[in-house]
């Protein structure tokens, strides 16, 4: 009692007020407008939860178990004749299981439920064996059969009586050789407890095909977690974009979620091409997906710690083919595609792709209990696996950050040919940075575009490309000599416009269907460069361009493309994403996925998931996970409808703004390739960086060097951070003032109370 | 060889140069890009105008939704297969259910002074309802003779106006709306959609040769504004978006259209919202000009937030958030209005009611420098003010030619009055001085030897085919005689004639003042633009010459060559002048510009004409069999200049193909 009345004598109610008092409604401007409260309940935010109790999950398959490792947090037990795992939770008690109970919705001869506090009206129930075998099984394969028209079959432990296992203890775990007899296909699988959690391995040199049939796909205990309906609280965390949320609601969540990491793979399959007008839809950005049984309670986070380039996550409902929401991730060993014979692709041959892809599955299960039974707990996790795995140092992060992306020259069509003007000089550059610092502005990141001779459109590969037209070498360097400012070069390295110079120069990556997969974004026609000669051509340029002063490369696009190419240089995708991670350290890269974080700065950061009807939240599960890991940026702000929502959602989500700037009006590029640019004048928009940035300069300095302990949403639109300290941050998206007990917070504004020891 | 290195580099620049390069500018929250109106009439990026904002009424799931309609805060939505109206608050909470099991094929609703109107186009019928439910009229097919005995009666949407008389689109309704009182009786049609006559019509017509009718499109769905008007929607006519006044005359003057129209709504500004089956939203102001335009299809499956399935009708609430009905998800989506959109919308009802806020637009010119209604804005602001340099530059920035016009005509004004005493003085000093100077020439002949010097120079053999370009002006005949029978020109004078015609079509094309441009100097293309021009001067003289072998022309193809180059000087002559005179002149002295122009290119034709008669030697009616065979022979020319194109890419594809074949499967 003692401790509480001194934490709360010592808690000082600062109450820094981010915003003015809301003005009167016809004074209003677009920084000021605020959103109604029903877009707060849509799954762009997150939404208040529950407080559903959880005790046991009363589904579970009460069997003979052998227990075969236990540390101080959790004990694995298995059963023999099946494989399946049950994972205890000491602190709570709470058993995870790779099964369930299959007869819960069995019925007497006067049909009713044997089980009726495990039934509910409507239950399928499990009566068909496929599904029964598929429940026991620890593995799902699916193999092409052999012959001229392979097709693509499912098969499971139990599915054929001539298929075997044997099982070994081991350490603290045990170890099974598992045979296929339809796919003819044998592995061993080692499961291994630690004291985080359940790791999973199947060793790729282990995995035997002894027929003519090929392996396609694999999933490691589907049903591990699997929740019945709404009748267990929790959500799944897919981590679409920034992360998102489907809670068990089948209202919102009634069809199969599959989504591959890290995008298509591009050399299998392009991807469709967008109707006029649309976005691309956000990819998975890191190897792991999560589950929650009782949110605060119980729940785990999956860790795939290699083949994520090689995987989806599967996620199914309660309401399809079972009467149970659960997870799993599925391994693509090869592929089918059909190999186009001609141009306009009406004649083709379906092939299955003959060598298999470098999939080595280990995938780890780490439980969270309590306080950590969340989204935010599942950061903290992966911020955990991410800081023990990160190669590249920790960059210095600073308290507050802003980065400015500016285009210098761009060129449009003349008389004849074509004329470059510049955007912005370096002069002009150097003023703002100078004008900036003298408002408080302690850190900047610039990456400067377009600055080649041939300017933004016509920047090439094949010189180091800074024009003399945009200053002299002294003028830059003047640049490169201000204190606390990260000048990047911008590099769009993956891809090539036909008929450039630059196109001769480098080879082009071929797609396994044989054409070379030229694809077109909404403005143009571009080849993907060769792995090999994009990694070459960007170490050239990097060193290039810190010799000349920068302080690295701004890689756009190689941070979330993964593609392979085949032909005469085979390069893989696995190989594509440990290229990448290796060629990232010391720059900034772009909209990066988890392979890429080993960056300096991570640029264009989501802040949103692909808007799937099927998400209940949108979470900031990434951001939080490298938190204090990398300086993290978002998207350009003055692009934003809802200007002072979005800046919020950055102090939330916990990434620095980002915007897109120029000397000149954005009205000279529309005659340019880069029309699409259709605001950035510096002095149109400095005045509102300093003042929205002055209001948040004392909240971040408050912040910035610690941990996110929690995140609650208080009330629509409300939501509070804690810290581990105790200091808390609230965010009031909203349209009105929120109040209660502690906070009184005005409309669109955030507040800081902070704890002082 | 350096010659053709030369221009296949610059073939290989120009190809280069078409690359175009688009960084990430997309927010996160929506799924689809948002367009404005740019400068010409462009269409150009812009922040989000609506976000998705969820399904309405989530937890409920319709059955066959085919029509809802506002009213009282109430949102009312027909849902067929249920065979009921439900109506919902704002939450989303059912508040009435009105069922009739009878209904055949329900396919419109409307609800107007708390009775319910539904049109049955299966029972062909439109039926009132009271809010409990009672069935309280049924108006089916018009007697009165003037609705016609073979008009059909298909009602397919009702909208009721404010004295309670019906508006009822019907299918296969040619004539127009059907209007009916609140009685039911037929008050005639309204808003019927004109028909133009084709130019196959027109000849024959003209032939008096019996041709299909022509039939005006029926309008397939309609709403009304608060101020009575009626606008109506016809997919497939020239003009897809119609507002009719009082007197059924058409008052939109729409810029920019989307195919596909399915539905429309107004909102209490009076902005008209299209929507599209391919799910496009669309915003018009009141005016008509497109505000913004933005959504699409779920084609892949995606199953994304704000993307539409099947889309079917489109409602805007008090507080101008958006539904749409989408009978594929058999939900209503939501879309929110963002604080850019709502900032414009407060500029529009000050705009509207000639109020330019120049600090609202501004603050919109910094969220899209490039947004045209903004600059217009601004630009009529200042022009109020009488700062007329300010506000031409804010119009010509939002292209806005009308009030660039006006802008434009105060400054000239205002020049006119500072410099006539002067270009009056200047006038008077040149007559005096040329009256002075030539009598005092005659006693002094000075310039004499230079006169003479000149005009032996101009009688020189190579300059001679020169000279004769102007004597061309003034003795058209005499001028074909010395080219054709004494040889005074040649086809070395002709190609330079010709380059110089194509340099001046040039200057006119992008010199011509910013009032009296013609094309968006953005889409002009210096090599495309000479190219066609080169193309459609040889194709016609090669034509030409073609068919005058064959029709016992005299004429060899350098006589045809040579003449037609001198036919064009008429044009040639007038062209810089006229030029010039463009930024002397605004929108109100826009016909005499025309009239000059009209003269010029009559003057050409004209001289086209009686080159190839006199070239030719032709008679008047054997010149206009001509001239007509040798269109004709340009467009086969074309069309088979198009065809040899197709042809070698679909060999160029066929050999690949057989070499991918070869290689997948040895």
């Amino acid at each position: 009692m003692f401790k509480k009345l001194i934490i709360i004598a010592l808690t000082l109610p600062i109450g820094l007020s981010a915003a003015a008092t809301t003005p009167p409604e016809e004074d209003r401007s677009i920084l000021q407008w605020a959103m109604p409260e029903s877009y707060f309940q849509t799954n762009r935010f997150t939404q208040p939860e529950d407080p559903a109790a959880l005790t046991q999950n009363a589904w579970l398959d009460t069997v003979d178990t052998i227990e075969v490792a236990r540390n101080e947090a959790l004990i694995l037990s298995v059963d023999p004749t099946l494989l399946s795992l049950y994972v205890t939770q000491r602190s709570t008690g709470y058993v995870w299981s790779s099964t369930l109970f299959k007869d819960y919705a069995t019925r007497d001869a006067d049909n009713e439920p044997l089980y009726p506090e495990l039934t509910s009206e409507g239950d399928r129930g499990l009566r068909s064996t496929l599904w029964r075998n598929r429940v026991d099984s620890p593995i799902w394969l699916r193999y092409y059969t052999a012959g001229a028209s392979p097709q693509l079959r499912d098969e499971t432990l139990f599915d054929a009586s001539a298929s075997t296992f044997t099982f070994t203890l081991v350490d603290e775990g045990f170890s099974a050789r598992l045979f296929f007899a339809q796919a003819q296909v044998a592995l061993t699988l080692e499961v291994t407890l630690t004291e985080r959690g359940l790791n999973v391995v199947i060793p790729p040199e282990s995995i035997e095909e002894r027929g003519d049939q090929r392996l396609g796909q694999l999933a490691v205990y589907p049903f591990f977690g699997a929740a019945k309906q709404e009748e267990i609280p929790g959500y799944f965390m897919v981590p679409d974009g920034s992360g998102a949320l489907i809670r068990w609601n089948p209202q919102t969540f009634h069809t199969i979620f599959e989504k591959p990491y890290y995008g298509q793979d591009l050399s299998v399959a392009l991807p469709s091409p967008l109707t006029d007008g649309l976005k691309r839809s956000k990819a998975l950005t890191a190897p792991v997906f999560g589950m929650v049984h009782g949110v605060d309670q119980q729940g785990f986070l999956t860790v795939m710690h290699s083949a994520e380039t090689y995987a989806s996550l599967v996620l199914y409902p309660g309401t399809v083919t079972t009467d149970f929401n659960f997870a799993y991730i599925n391994y693509t060993f090869r592929t089918s595609y059909r190999q186009p014979l001609n141009q306009s692709q009406t004649n083709t041959i379906l092939r299955v792709q003959s060598d298999r892809n470098p999939v080595s599955i280990h995938q780890e299960w780490i439980f969270l209990a309590d306080q950590e039974a969340n989204y935010v707990g599942m950061a903290r996790a992966y911020r955990a696996v991410l800081a023990e795995t990160l190669a590249s140092p920790l960059p210095s992060l600073p308290s507050q950050s802003l980065h400015l992306d500016i285009l210098m020259s761009e060129n449009e069509p003349a008389f004849i040919g074509r004329n470059t003007f510049v955007m912005t000089h370096v002069n002009d550059i150097k003023a703002w940075v100078e004008a900036l610092q003298a408002q408080g502005f302690d850190h900047l990141v610039l990456s400067l575009r377009g600055t080649s001779r041939n300017g933004f459109s016509g920047q090439s590969l094949q010189e180091f490309p800074v024009g003399s037209h945009l200053g002299t070498q002294a003028e830059f360097e003047a640049l490169f000599a201000l204190p606390n400012v990260s000048v990047y070069l911008y590099v769009e390295p993956t891809k090539i416009y036909p008929f450039t110079a630059a196109s001769r120069r480098y080879a082009v990556s071929v797609g396994r269907h044989l054409l070379t997969y030229r694809q077109q974004d909404a403005f143009g026609v571009f080849d993907r460069i060769h792995p090999v000669d994009m990694k070459e051509r960007v170490q050239d340029l990097a060193e290039e361009a810190t010799a000349f002063g920068f302080a690295g490369l701004m890689l756009d696009t190689l941070g979330h493309t993964v593609y392979a190419s085949f032909g005469d240089r085979p390069f893989s995708r696995l190989a594509m994403q440990d290229s990448v991670s290796a060629l990232v350290a010391g720059h900034a890269v772009m909209a990066p996925f988890a392979h890429a974080f080993e960056a300096s700065a991570l640029m264009d950061m989501p802040l949103d998931h692909s808007l799937n009807q099927s998400f209940s939240d949108g979470v900031p599960f990434l951001t939080y996970a490298l938190q204090g890991l990398r300086p993290q940026y978002a998207g350009f702000l003055n692009y934003s409808a809802n200007f002072t929502l979005e800046r919020l959602r950055m102090l939330d989500y916990h990434v620095f703004p980002s915007y897109f700037v120029t000397e000149e009006s954005a009205y000279a590029l529309l005659r340019s390739p880069s029309r699409s640019f259709y605001t950035s004048a510096f002095d149109n928009w400095s005045e509102v960086m300093i003042e929205s940035e002055q209001d948040f300069r004392a909240i971040q300095a408050a912040i910035h060097d610690l941990q996110i302990a929690r995140r609650e949403v208080l009330d629509t639109g409300v939501v509070l951070i804690t810290y581990d300290t105790g200091t808390q941050v609230l965010i009031n998206y909203r349209s009105v003032p929120y109040q209660d007990t502690t906070w009184d917070v005005p409309s669109q504004s955030a507040s800081l109370r902070e704890v002082r020891p | 060889m350096r010659q053709w290195t030369v221009v296949l580099c610059v073939f290989a620049l120009l190809l280069a140069a078409s690359v175009r390069v688009e960084a990430s500018i997309d927010d996160d929250a929506t799924p689809y890009m948002t367009y404005t109106t740019g400068p010409n009439q462009t269409l150009i990026r812009t922040q989000t105008a609506y976000v998705p904002a969820g399904f309405f009424a989530a937890d409920h799931r319709f059955v066959a939704p085919t029509d809802m309609v506002f009213y009282e805060g109430w949102l009312w939505v027909l849902d067929a297969g249920a065979q009921h109206v439900i109506a919902f608050d704002e939450d989303g909470h059912v508040q009435k259910m009105i069922v009739d099991t009878d209904w055949v094929e329900p396919t419109g609703l409307d609800v107007f002074n708390d009775t319910l109107y539904i049109a049955d186009r299966g029972l062909r019928e439109v039926r009132t309802y009271d809010f409990d439910g009672t069935l309280r009229q049924r108006f089916g097919r018009p007697t009165e003779p003037i609705f016609g005995q073979n008009s059909p009666y298909v009602p397919r949407r009702v909208t009721v106006g404010p004295r309670g008389n019906l508006f009822v689109v019907g299918e296969g309704s040619t004539s127009g709306v059907i209007q009916l009182s609140s009685r039911g009786e037929f008050l005639g049609f309204f808003g019927t959609n004109l028909t133009s006559l084709s130019w196959l019509q027109r000849i024959a017509n003209l032939l008096d040769v019996q041709f299909a009718l022509n039939i005006p499109t029926s309008a397939t769905n309609l709403a009304l504004d608060n101020q009575g008007s009626l606008y109506t929607i016809s997919p497939t006519d020239s003009k897809p978006l119609k507002r009719f006044n009082i007197a059924s005359v058409d008052t939109l003057d729409v810029s920019f259209f989307t195919e596909n129209l399915i539905s429309l709504a107004v909102s209490d500004m009076n902005n008209i919202f299209t929507l599209s089956s391919t799910g496009v939203i669309t915003e018009y102001d009141q005016e008509g000009r497109m505000i913004f335009s933005f959504g699409g299809l779920d084609t892949t499956g995606a199953r994304r937030q704000g993307l539409l399935v099947t889309p079917i009708d489109i409602e805007v609430s008090d507080n101008r958030h958006l539904f749409v009905l989408d009978e594929g998800l058999n939900r209503i989506v939501v879309y929110v209005p963002t604080a850019f959109t709502r900032s414009i919308h407060e500029g529009l009802i000050a705009f509207n009611e000639g109020i330019y806020d120049t600090q609202l637009w501004e603050d919109v010119l910094r969220f899209n420098e490039i947004f045209a209604l903004a600059n217009q804005a601004i630009g009529q602001a200042n022009y109020r003010s009488n700062r007329f340099e300010e506000a031409l530059q804010f119009f010509q920035l939002a292209q806005f030619k009308e009030g660039y016009s006006n802008a434009y005509w105060q400054l000239r004004y205002r020049s006119i009055q500072t410099f006539l005493p002067w270009v009056m003085s200047a006038i008077v000093a040149y007559a005096v001085f040329s009256r002075v100077f030539k009598y005092w020439h005659r006693r002094h002949p000075v310039l004499e030897p230079a006169q003479a010097r000149f005009k032996a120079f101009t009688h020189q053999p190579s300059v001679t085919p020169y000279r004769l370009f102007f004597t061309m002006l003034r003795h058209p005949i005499d001028t074909l005689y010395d080219i054709k029978h004494r040889q005074r020109s040649s086809l070395q004078a002709a190609s330079i004639i010709y380059l110089i015609f194509i340099a001046l079509t040039v200057v006119t094309t992008v010199g011509t003042a910013f009032l009296f441009q013609q094309q968006s100097l953005t889409e002009f293309s210096l090599l495309r633009h000479v190219f066609g021009v080169s193309i459609a001067i040889l194709f016609t003289v090669f034509s030409n010459y073609l068919i005058a072998t064959l029709n016992d022309g005299e004429g060899w193809f350098k006589d045809v060559y040579i003449g037609m180059a001198y036919a064009l000087a008429p044009f040639m002559v007038l062209a810089l002048p006229l030029t010039l005179l463009s930024y002397g002149l605004t929108l109100f002295e826009l016909f005499i510009y025309q009239f000059l122009w009209f003269v010029a290119i009559a003057w050409t034709v004209i001289y086209v004409l009686v080159t190839l008669k006199e070239i030719h030697g032709y008679s008047v009616s054997a010149l206009f069999k001509n001239v007509f065979l040798t269109l004709v022979t340009v467009a086969v020319l074309v069309l088979l200049t198009l065809i040899t194109y197709l042809l070698l890419n679909q060999v160029v594809d066929y050999v690949l193909s057989i070499v991918r074949e070869v290689l997948a499967r040895v």
